[in-house]
């Protein structure tokens, strides 16, 4: 790869595009992975706990 | 509540941000296939289980608990093509992605909306697929190799009654018309209209199993459609059409 081609490649990257292109499904996306991360972690310590 | 809060460190936050890009990422994979139905059963039956665990009621949680593990083995079934399709998606994502440069994508728009717009009028049945990031290689290959420019004059010579190539359909990459007479998966969609001919039917196909752009015109009655992502939009004008594809194959850069 071109060092050119992966300085147009940032250059095109628009931090607006990235958060409010499918807005609600990362928000979505966001509450599962928190949710499910807690739930396992939860889950794991009791484990060790027991 | 703090004692939650205490088990965040920078550990935890690297392994929910990986969740949640690839939640997101299939999030995106399904939104729009028929995989969504499923995704709300599956919410349903979670919820459904939290509560009965809650509310004590072990044997109606012991049955979904069970219910769940036959539940994985029936989704490998049911959807082995689209967990196929997912992971070749995954494996075609290409990090320093580069897309075709503006002008050539309006050049390419224009000529395949001239030829469109004309074929239309003259009720000529045509099929014109537009690979983005996934590769047709199967689909180029049942069809015959041309890597000629596009123009407008060809691919009406393509799909001109009578002549050799027009049956099947056409791969537009890049700035390419690749192949031409290709072969296209059937959709087995039952939610789209009978009436809807092969044609149609292949466009909605390939649509499904890629993430290619496919115009079709229809022969009875001479109207333009657009599938995308499983999903046909008809009786565009070649405006519509135009401002669709524009949006389609924009470039980011």
């Amino acid at each position: 790869m071109r060092i050119n081609n992966i300085k147009e490649y940032f250059k095109s990257i628009s931090i607006k595009n990235m958060v409010f292109n499918n807005f609600w499904l990362k928000l979505i996306a966001l509450g599962i992975a928190i949710i499910t991360w807690f739930y396992v972690n939860g889950e794991l310590t009791r484990g060790i706990r027991v | 509540m703090i004692e939650m809060l205490n088990v965040i460190n920078w550990k935890a936050i690297v392994e929910i941000l990986i969740l949640w890009f690839v939640i997101y990422k299939i999030f995106l994979f399904l939104k729009g296939t028929k995989a969504v139905y499923l995704l709300r059963g599956i919410v349903i039956l979670v919820i459904a289980f939290f509560f009965f665990q809650k509310t004590d009621l072990y044997v109606l949680s012991w049955l979904l608990t069970k219910f769940f593990a036959f539940f994985l083995i029936l989704i490998v079934i049911i959807f082995q093509p689209e967990l196929r399709e997912g992971l070749i998606r995954l494996g075609k994502r290409h990090i320093f992605y580069i897309e075709p440069k503006q002008e050539e994508i309006e050049k390419i728009i224009r000529e395949i909306v001239g030829a469109t717009s004309i074929m239309s009028k003259k009720r000529i049945g045509a099929l014109i697929a537009i690979k983005r990031e996934i590769g047709l290689k199967n689909y180029i290959e049942s069809g015959v190799i041309l890597n000629a420019d596009i123009t407008s004059e060809l691919l009406q010579n393509i799909f001109f009654p009578g002549a050799p190539l027009h049956d099947g359909g056409v791969i537009i990459d890049g700035v390419k018309i690749v192949s031409a007479g290709c072969l296209f998966p059937l959709t087995d969609n039952p939610d789209l209209e009978r009436a809807l001919g092969m044609r149609h039917r292949a466009a909605v196909g390939l649509s499904e199993a890629s993430d290619a752009v496919v115009i079709v015109v229809s022969e009875e009655r001479g109207t333009i459609s657009l599938a995308i992502n499983g999903q046909l939009t008809r009786n565009l004008s070649p405006s519509d059409l135009q401002t669709i594809l524009k949006g389609q194959l924009r470039s980011k850069s």
